[in-house]
């Protein structure tokens, strides 16, 4: 006859040695005398190491160690043990490892990356460049609006040494709405917010307004009081996006697709555990380094691609009357625009949900700790 | 007293069992206690509840930013203390073995002593859900109460409830190796029992003089049902507008603790009858496993054991006039408050306007007309900004003087 803890103990040395089978098979053959019994490792730890082993695809030995020994962030089920024979009288019930809950899981998964991500390569090296080369010939452009596509086209341009002086143009990049509310989110959540993505909703239906980001309207009607030209830039798409801008700013230019919700979420589920264990400015260097040299990485592992975001239904009403207005403020703002203003009404886009899935957060949570621990140098 | 045994009493909950009155009292008395060689180590009022934060990772409304670090901090001073040393929060109920294995091994080779205190679920139950009320939540009391008794616990109420009120886990997370004289379960004592008993309880446990510590007036802070009903409607209407600093200071300290706690003859909260059944077979079955670890009992177990169900007030369904009384009441105070705050702004308008006249008359004399022109005059001549120069270095001023 078995134990609990003889079984436990055979399963994390099965775990340890890199392996992935489930509970419910290692133990389908297996007298069940007693109850479970409360210690460690908890069911979470030991199923967050299984599926990381699957997705290492080779036996991590301290990896594990380190998942199995990591303590679980936030509130949830606390130690729960694994499912066997009769439940223990008190804590948390017996859990099917394989059940348990994304959120239950990314308890476990989370701190690990906390524990790897300052381990990896040091931060300047992701410090955006400039062109060694300054083109003071060419027309000096300033970029706005949609917060993660001006951001890299901004970046773009200076690689390419365009100038951003006094005396420039200013190109405005307009997206549709539910677009450019992901993109602030995934922004902020890059400069530490742990707010989620309803809550982003949430505060705009509260206030009756969106952030500044996501009124491409305003900001053009402000810039075009500078004196200087104002280009509103428009489209669905961003390919389309960058192809319009191309024509705007005479070069060409490429703009990253909307961000992963996904990657959105782990970013700012990390905000709030790295500020408490590195402080917030060391924090911020460190999401960076997530999103930059981790992620990407990572993404190969992924078994599908994340739904894009819809915007909450408590929030469509806002979100159509006010997109609507941002269109015919566009439209007869007294500045150049390019594409169509009607883009900027939220769609419904095939599969898209207004909460995040959690079960791709947590994919791209044990897929980045496998990945951070082989940057920083777990495996070759 | 000076102690030639390193102790350390880790009270580790439960919340609402009278865990902030004692942390008031050694807060308060933390100098006269470091005399007698106690070491309660905070700088501020709620530093234990910063390092628990800390140890356990635990996200609190934007609190735990301030807690970067806090518990290496508190362990450091704790070990290097030569005597008694008292760790107190409630919410270090919530830890894990990982939690509780680094919290242990943080303290060095003390002698631990672990810390419970304990009141029947009967009144815990209702306890928990005004204090969820106070912090934001808008569960219904109903469904507060389905949560806790979904056996897989699948809701976050329940799990934090479970996670911190049930006694037999967090004992036996928090007490492996560490030998069952040293594991102190404090009763509160049953309501009509001697305002300071439950003080001269702990004050035994941590070895102290109850008179010589003893504590102020103490003020409950419970609220009647109308008023909880109220509150947590209101927590609807703010939850996506007001900042968490703007909550805690107008809301759970103004209107709650500050006001809404002091009305008296609405109905108090308690347990339907069919609710305080489930209720008092869980506290049975928790004592008698209590008797069976053989712990020290401060107090007496069967205080755990609740009394008789009483009138029940629904706060989903209560008489809405009443509910309506309180919000005019809360209404009433809020306006008093934001003259208030209107008044003091007026008078610090006064103040920056007197301030600006004073430097509009320093900026009219002849003198500082002619330091501006000079300082102008560096900006193209230079000779002039060379002069500057050698005067502010001469003078040792920043840029900012002229």
């Amino acid at each position: 006859m078995t134990t609990y803890s003889q079984a436990i103990s055979s399963w994390a040395e099965h775990l340890r040695a890199g392996g992935t089978t489930p509970w419910s098979a290692w133990t389908s053959d297996t007298e069940q005398p007693g109850a479970a019994e409360p210690g460690n490792p908890s069911a979470t730890h030991l199923e967050v190491a299984r599926r990381i082993n699957r997705i290492a695809g080779r036996p991590q030995v301290a990896l594990v160690d380190l998942v199995l020994a990591v303590a679980p962030t936030g509130r949830g089920l606390v130690d729960p043990p694994l499912a066997w024979g009769e439940p223990s009288r008190f804590g948390s019930p017996p859990v099917h490892p394989d059940a348990l809950s994304s959120e239950e899981l990314l308890r476990v998964a989370l701190p690990v990356l906390v524990r790897l991500l300052p381990l990896v390569v040091p931060a300047e090296k992701y410090a955006t460049r400039a062109s060694r080369f300054s083109s003071p010939w060419r027309r000096s452009v300033r970029v706005h609006g949609s917060p993660y596509a001006a951001a890299a086209l901004i970046e773009q341009l200076r690689e390419q040494g365009v100038p951003t002086s006094s005396r420039c143009t200013h190109v405005v990049l307009a997206r549709p709405l539910d677009v450019m509310m992901a993109e602030h989110w995934h922004m902020s959540s890059l400069r530490g917010s742990p707010a989620r993505w309803w809550r982003v909703w949430r505060q705009a239906v509260a206030t009756g307004s969106l952030p500044r980001g996501a009124r491409p309207d305003r900001l053009a009607s402000r810039l075009l009081d500078s004196g200087r030209p104002v280009h509103v830039v428009v489209a669905d798409d961003h390919d389309r996006l960058a192809e319009l801008v191309s024509g705007v700013v005479g070069r060409p230019v490429s703009l990253p697709p909307t961000p992963d919700p996904a990657e959105t979420d782990l970013v700012r589920r990390l905000n709030r555990l790295l500020t408490l264990r590195t402080g917030p400015d060391r924090a911020r260097t460190l999401v960076q380094v997530l999103a930059q040299q981790v992620v990407p990485g990572a993404r190969v592992s992924l078994t599908a691609p994340s739904a894009p975001l819809a915007v909450p239904p408590w929030a469509r009403a806002l979100a159509a009357e006010r997109s609507r207005e941002m269109a015919d403020g566009i439209r007869g703002g007294g500045y150049a625009v390019h594409g169509d203003p009607d883009d900027l009404v939220p769609t419904d886009r095939p599969g898209a949900s207004s909460t995040v899935d959690r079960d791709r957060t947590l994919e791209l949570a044990l897929a980045a700790g496998v990945r951070a621990w082989q940057l920083q140098g777990g495996t070759p | 007293m000076t102690e030639s045994v390193r102790r350390i009493y880790l009270h580790v909950g439960a919340p609402k069992t009278g865990t902030s009155f004692v942390q008031d009292i050694l807060f308060n008395h933390r100098a006269e206690l470091r005399e007698q060689g106690i070491l309660y180590a905070a700088d501020r009022h709620d530093a234990h509840f910063l390092a628990a934060l800390d140890l356990m990772d635990l996200p609190w409304g934007g609190l735990e930013q301030e807690a970067t670090g806090a518990w290496d901090r508190l362990a450091a001073e704790v070990r290097a203390w030569p005597g008694t040393a008292i760790i107190s929060h409630e919410i270090l109920g919530f830890a894990s073995r990982v939690h509780v294995e680094r919290a242990l091994a943080s303290l060095g080779d003390a002698e631990v002593h672990v810390v419970l205190s304990a009141r029947d679920l009967v009144r815990q139950i209702p306890a928990e859900w005004q204090e969820n009320v106070k912090h934001r939540r808008t569960l219904r009391y109903g469904a507060f109460l389905d949560e806790l008794r979904d056996e897989k616990r699948s809701g976050d109420v329940a799990r934090w409830f479970w996670g911190v009120q049930e006694v037999p886990d967090v004992l036996e997370r928090w007490t492996a190796g560490i030998p069952s004289e040293h594991v102190h379960v404090v009763t509160v004592p049953p309501p009509g029992s001697a305002p300071n008993l439950l003080w001269e309880r702990f004050a035994g446990v941590f070895g102290l003089d109850p008179v010589k510590f003893a504590p102020g007036d103490r003020v409950n802070t419970s609220l009647g049902v109308p008023e909880s009903a109220m509150v947590r409607r209101l927590n609807t209407r703010l939850n996506d507008v007001l900042p968490n600093h703007h909550y805690r200071g107008l809301v759970r300290e103004l209107l709650v603790h500050q006001n809404l706690s002091a009305r008296s003859g609405s109905p108090r909260l308690a347990l339907s009858p069919e609710a305080h059944a489930w209720a008092a077979g869980l506290g049975r079955s928790w004592v008698t496993e209590l008797v069976q670890r053989g712990y020290d009992v401060v107090g007496d177990l069967d205080e755990l054991l609740p009394s008789d169900p009483g009138p029940f007030t629904d706060p989903d369904a209560c008489d809405e006039a009443a509910v309506a009384d309180a919000a005019i009441e809360a209404l009433a105070l809020m306006t008093r408050e934001a003259a208030r705050l209107r008044d003091v702004e007026s008078e610090l308008r006064e103040v920056v306007a007197d301030r600006d006249r004073e430097i509009q008359r320093l900026r009219s004399t002849g003198v500082h007309r002619a330091k501006e022109r000079f300082v102008q005059k560096a900006e193209t001549s230079t000779l002039a900004r060379g002069s500057l120069a050698v005067y502010r270095r001469l003078r040792g001023r920043n840029s900012r003087s002229t």
